[in-house]
């Protein structure tokens, strides 16, 4: 508790470093990594951060010395080329963007372990430490870090800024967007700068493993939780920023615990949880959803066949043997709706059997008049023929709302008192009447 | 157009057989994993004897991935040494498979009560045992052992060289705790990237505190780094110390919080702990126990 306190407050400098600049660069990787995400284009970022090893090393061996602005531009270039190529490769061949992405990385990465393999055995002294651009060494980060991160944080924010609309209008409707004038090449090659300028400056401080990672996984949690732009960037670069928290968190709380592993394990579970229990999006909630609607569907076909029989002169009372000679309903499922029907005072239970309630009559009515309703419009409106419009209606009836019958009556230029049942006989003979 | 391809291959072949087949000449190859073994072999074997180091000088062997290069020059060896314990983490695998050169593995007799292990797990053995004098009288008398036995020819001459080079050895360790000494008691505290200094702490009396634990295999955390923050400007340490096969980031992280905390501590020269250094004072086995002991006193003093 202590320790958290003391977490929280950020009062050991250290602490402050680390939390300072990962929670910076989570926050602006989330960000940066959603327009790839929404481009469709996830693993640029992955394919980049890569590609930069061999950049990275390239700059050591030409330059001689470890200097972190010489690495980054290497860094860049190396980036620059692999998206470059990427395009090349998408464009002038017939090897489709996930191959090309998946050869340009590992083709970029192997070169990197060549070279870096080369360095450890040919030069001595000063190569210590470059196998840290791959895994990283965040608990190490210093107050130079965060000024780079934050630095990097407000370039991105004013690029996006100055051209948000452009940005938008591309992202999701890229042929409106050049008929409108918006140059889509500017566009992209904005966004790639982003994401270059992000990794190559990441990858000094947590590696490049933990760069890719930053990139990809906050932006899919994102996106179970909205549907519109601006939340999805602050979202995802809130959850970075929770990650980078939580995790160097748990390295300051256990030993032994390094911060860059543990940042991507607590952005994992985020994205696991948000894959789970997000509303709409998530899988429980749409599981449950699922289920609701199977439920309804089964209690309207009940209610339907219901009134159908008593329609047809077969009485008020039914019980399962009678439904099932419209609607097959096994035992336990019978069972359950029955008393879901019952429960909600559709039903009552009448000595052998059930009846229904006003309600429940009105309900099932309306399930059988959109019934055929459909199937009037199918035939009238789509020209279908009267044996398949059956089976289309079975399934429409549950969705069509009272707004969209009326539009539908409105169109057939029938009126809302138009009594389909008497009209459908003409159309589909009725089995018992026939 | 296949028949050509043929012949290259039976021609490829053929230049493979005639390259792995040993020269007969009089030298006798001798491959050393690392610098420091290197070195120990230099004095005490014979002229006839050809000395190569497998690793260079700064490279951490604890993750040294050998090359293509590395493996036609272990095929090519008459006699392979090599630290053990865990120490060349896939040189050793490969060695294993190695068939044909006699392989001398010098920590074969080392007295296991002089090894240090991790107290948390008994199974993990500091591998940098060089900085022991007897493991490294241990391992320099298997080395000649083991030679001697294959190459009878050259007895004496190498026995006379150990018993050279033992003497050379004890007046250098002399001069290092002499030079130890001279650091006041309570400042006697090394403080480095990776675990290698624990044998020479103990031979020669200081303590060594450090990030990672013996293997730089292994990650550290934030705890970590605040811990020894904290050590460091508990203890007004004046000084840390890099080493020259591990990264510098995160001494100089430490450095940095400690100066947030008002303490200004030094940061060291890197000290040398996997392998010899380039320079003139630091490219024997003697010259390292000197340099670092040297590095040590005036930093702390």
């Amino acid at each position: 508790m202590d320790l958290l306190l003391k977490y929280i407050t950020l009062e050991d400098p250290n602490v402050r470093f680390v939390v300072v600049a990962i929670v910076l660069l989570g926050a602006v990787s989330g960000m940066v990594g959603s327009f790839n995400f929404l481009r469709k284009k996830t693993l640029v970022g992955e394919t980049v951060a890569h590609s930069m090893l061999p950049g990275v090393l390239i700059a050591f061996l030409l330059s001689g010395v470890k200097s972190p602005i010489i690495m980054i531009l290497g860094a860049a270039l190396s980036g620059w080329m692999s998206i470059w190529l990427v395009d090349y490769i998408t464009q002038k061949s017939k090897i489709k963007g996930d191959s090309a992405l998946a050869i340009v990385l590992s083709s970029f990465f192997g070169l990197g372990i060549v070279l870096l393999t080369m360095i450890q055995s040919r030069f001595s002294g000063n190569q210590s430490g470059l196998d840290h651009y791959i895994f990283g060494n965040a608990a190490a980060m210093t107050p130079e870090d965060s000024t780079t991160f934050a630095v990097v944080c407000l370039v991105v924010f004013v690029l996006v800024m100055s051209s948000y609309l452009s940005i938008k209008a591309t992202i999701f409707n890229s042929d409106y967007a050049q008929s409108i004038g918006i140059s889509r090449k500017k566009i992209d090659i904005l966004i790639s700068i982003l994401t270059i300028l992000t990794i190559s400056v990441g990858i000094k401080a947590v590696g490049i493993v933990m760069m890719s990672a930053l990139l990809i996984i906050p932006p899919t949690a994102a996106r179970f939780w909205t549907d519109r732009l601006v939340p999805m960037l602050i979202i995802s670069g809130c959850f970075g920023a929770l990650g980078g928290w939580l995790g160097s968190f748990i390295s300051y709380y256990e030993t032994n615990m390094p911060t860059g592993p543990l940042t991507i394990v607590c952005v994992s579970i985020i994205a696991f949880v948000s894959m789970m229990f997000a509303p709409k999006k998530g899988i429980v909630y749409q599981r449950w959803n699922k289920l609701l609607l199977r439920r309804r569907i089964n209690e309207e076909n009940l209610l339907k066949a219901a009134v159908q029989n008593e329609v047809r002169g077969k009485g008020k009372l039914f019980n399962r043997a009678q439904i099932n000679t419209r609607q097959y309903f096994e035992q336990k499922l019978w069972n359950r709706t029955i008393n879901r029907l019952k429960n909600k005072g559709f039903v009552y239970k009448v000595h052998t059997g059930y009846t229904l309630s006003m309600a429940g009559r009105n309900y099932g009515a309306d399930i059988d008049r959109r019934h055929k309703i459909w199937e009037v419009y199918l035939q009238r409106r789509m020209q279908m023929s009267v044996h398949l419009v059956h089976d289309e209606a079975e399934t429409m009836e549950h969705f069509l709302t009272p707004e969209i019958e009326e539009e539908i009556l409105g169109e057939l230029g029938l009126c809302s008192r138009f009594n389909p049942l008497l009209e459908i006989h003409e159309i589909i003979p009725d089995p018992d009447i026939a | 157009m296949r028949k050509v391809l043929l012949y290259l291959l039976l021609f490829s072949l053929t230049a493979c057989l005639t390259k792995s087949k040993k020269e007969n000449g009089n030298t006798i190859k001798i491959v050393c994993t690392t610098s420091i073994i290197s070195d120990w072999v230099v004095n005490i074997a014979s002229n006839e004897m050809q000395i190569i180091p497998l690793l260079k000088t700064g490279i951490d062997p604890h993750v040294y991935k050998p090359s293509k290069r590395d493996l036609d020059i272990l095929r090519s060896a008459d006699v392979i040494i090599y630290h053990g314990l865990h120490l060349e983490g896939k040189i050793i695998e490969v060695l294993k498979k190695m068939e044909g050169p006699l392989i001398i593995n010098v920590s074969q007799n080392y007295s296991q009560d002089l090894i240090i292990r991790d107290p948390s797990f008994p199974a993990s053995i500091d591998p940098h045992v060089w900085f022991d004098l007897d493991l490294t009288r241990s391992a320099i008398t298997t080395i000649t052992q083991n030679l001697s036995a294959e190459y009878p020819q050259f007895k004496d001459e190498l026995d006379s060289n150990m018993q050279a080079y033992f003497s050379q050895i004890n007046n250098v360790a002399k001069q290092v705790k002499s030079i130890i000494s001279s650091i006041p008691e309570g400042q006697r505290t090394v403080i480095t990237t990776h675990d290698a200094l624990s044998y020479f702490g103990r031979s020669f009396g200081f303590n060594v505190k450090t990030l990672q634990g013996a293997s730089t295999v292994s990650e550290f955390g934030l705890k970590e780094i605040t811990g020894l923050v904290d050590f460091i400007v508990d203890q007004q340490i004046p000084a840390i110390f890099l080493e020259n096969i591990i990264s510098p980031q995160a001494m100089i992280s430490v450095q940095k919080g400690c100066k947030a905390k008002g303490f200004e501590v030094k940061i060291g020269p890197e000290l040398l702990s996997d392998s010899l250094g380039d320079k003139e004072d630091q490219n024997t086995y003697t010259d390292m126990l000197l340099f670092n002991a040297r590095t040590i006193a005036e930093y702390l003093r």
